[in-house]
């Protein structure tokens, strides 16, 4: 894999295993539509058939609740706007401060047009979501309740299975965007009791452009797209049969790959942690403290004293690193800050010093040493200039 | 993202420091993003014989700090106070619109070059 030493942006995306490579290669050569009634059974209806095995069996699924997406933006948009629609208006949809926009766009947008109650629940100072707080928020008539599992900024994990006893008490349909869990945790659709889960397959090593969704009863959902009678009817169109064929390839490398790759980025993460106290640079980690409650590949922190934006851009212009950023300078002058870190009640300096370093399969203890000397230089750049302040 | 004219005085600043003894200080922050930039000036009959910065902010503003530190330095002081916004703007180049409230900042700071400020 070539060009990826200074990559620390895996919550972004993830780039193609080789496996996946070779699975979507194999593919191209499966041309036939798989609705025509001629497609040979070891062929494209077999492949489509393979890698909705896959795909459930990364989370606990049946294939049958498997409906492959373009993605998870998709798949949360489509959950919430047909249970929203299909119910009455006069539940509220109730979900966290610190869901991806993907949620919390879609469901304000839902609720306006509808004149539905929109119940945002705000996080602890770790970025976790407490469950009581769900369970306050839903009191009375619930229509949905959506929950991630783990948080893409602070890679915190979310008290998803005890959310879904709530849910499930209120009589609520329960949503789980699992995007940043899926492929790098341990997920059970069973366990976590929810009705649906989104994921994406290039958050795994998968292709952009495809993606999953989990639907517990598939007779709860109206159709996303309607024409052609595919994905059992749910969502028409011929399919996309290279990207499926890539993302179950990816789920099935994931599936196997979960307890090596549980190991490595928790040592990633030791390093690093080390490597700063070791340089004596200053730092605070916004996220949980307890590791357990952490997807380990993620790790967001604040540098006191400077503004990240410098950092990160120093970091890729100079040394070719690549992180991604909590808070940025934007149009019309205003500050642009994480939602999720203000969520949290993060001060302004913590805020504006806040990056996210997200690391994988591909990342090297090297990657982790050259990052560490990047930022103790890049610290002292703009400590130096900012000294008289 | 940025250009060349941006990423070379963001990187490689050539005037980070503070003078000792200034005859001119300009001094900005944004209210809204905190940037904050500070430039000490040294002059000697009516010439700016040195400009230095200190600076907290985001890369252009830190890049904006330089360039108009390079920029004043061997002119006349009443040249620089005559500098039209145009011209300031053809000093930082080409910025996208995200960073364009930089050129704010120049102005602001330019603007407070008073000649008369000057022993």
């Amino acid at each position: 894999m070539s060009n990826l030493s200074g990559y620390f942006d895996y919550n972004a995306t993830t780039p193609l295993s080789d496996a996946v490579k070779a699975a979507m290669v194999d593919a191209m050569e499966q041309f036939e539509n798989p609705s025509a009634a001629y497609a040979a059974p070891d062929g494209v209806k077999t492949l489509m058939a393979q890698a909705r095995a896959d795909v459930a069996a990364l989370i606990g699924a049946d294939p049958a609740q498997i409906v492959f997406t373009s993605g998870a933006t998709e798949s949360n948009n489509w959950v919430l706007r047909s249970i929203l629609e299909s119910q009455d208006r006069s539940g509220a949809f109730v979900t966290s401060a610190i869901e991806h926009d993907a949620t919390l766009a879609s469901g304000k947008m839902i609720c306006d047009q509808q004149g539905r109650n929109l119940r945002i629940v705000s996080p602890d100072s770790e970025g976790i979501v407490p469950a009581f707080a769900i369970e306050q928020a839903c009191q009375g008539d619930v229509s949905l309740v959506s929950l991630m599992l783990t948080n893409n900024e602070t890679g915190a994990i979310q008290p998803v299975r005890e959310v879904s006893g709530i849910a499930r008490q209120t009589n609520a349909f329960f949503h789980v965007d699992a995007v940043q869990a899926a492929g790098k945790l341990s997920v059970d659709v069973s366990s976590l009791c929810c009705d649906s889960l989104s994921l994406s397959a290039h958050k795994f090593h998968g292709p952009k452009g495809v993606g999953a969704l989990y639907i517990k009863n598939p007779d709860a959902l109206t159709p996303m797209i309607v024409g052609g009678g595919q994905e059992a009817g749910l969502r028409a169109g011929t399919e996309n049969i290279v990207g499926i064929a890539g993302m179950g390839a990816a789920a099935a490398e994931a599936r196997a790959r979960l307890a090596d790759r549980t190991v490595h980025v928790h040592a990633l993460r030791t390093a690093l942690l080390s490597e700063l106290h070791t340089r004596n640079l200053s730092f605070q980690v916004n996220g949980p403290s307890d590791q357990a409650q952490t997807a380990l590949c993620t790790l967001n922190l604040s540098f006191p004293g400077i503004r990240a934006e410098s950092l990160v851009a120093r970091l890729g212009l100079v040394d070719g690193i690549k992180v991604s950023l909590g808070s940025a300078c934007s149009t019309n002058k205003h500050s642009r800050h994480s939602h999720v870190l203000q969520a949290m009640g993060l001060d302004e300096a913590r805020l504006v010093g806040s990056m996210r370093i997200s690391f994988g399969r591909y990342t090297t203890h090297g990657d982790i040493t050259r990052l560490a000397a990047a930022l103790e230089d890049g610290l002292g750049v703009f400590q130096r200039l900012a000294a008289a302040e | 993202m940025f250009s060349a004219r941006i990423a070379e005085n963001f990187t490689s600043p050539t005037h980070g420091g503070e003078l000792a003894d200034p005859q001119i200080v300009l001094e900005n922050k944004d209210p809204v993003c905190g940037d904050q930039i500070r430039i000490s000036i040294a002059v000697d009959d009516g010439s700016i014989t040195q400009a230095r910065f200190r600076a907290w902010g985001c890369a252009t503003s830190l890049a904006t700090a330089n360039i108009l530190c390079v920029w004043m330095e061997g002119k006349q002081l009443a040249d620089c106070v005559a500098a039209t916004p145009e011209e300031l703007a053809e000093q930082l180049g080409t910025l996208t619109p995200e960073q364009r409230h930089c050129h704010e900042i120049a102005v602001n700071l330019v603007a407070q070059l008073q000649p008369e400020s000057v022993a």
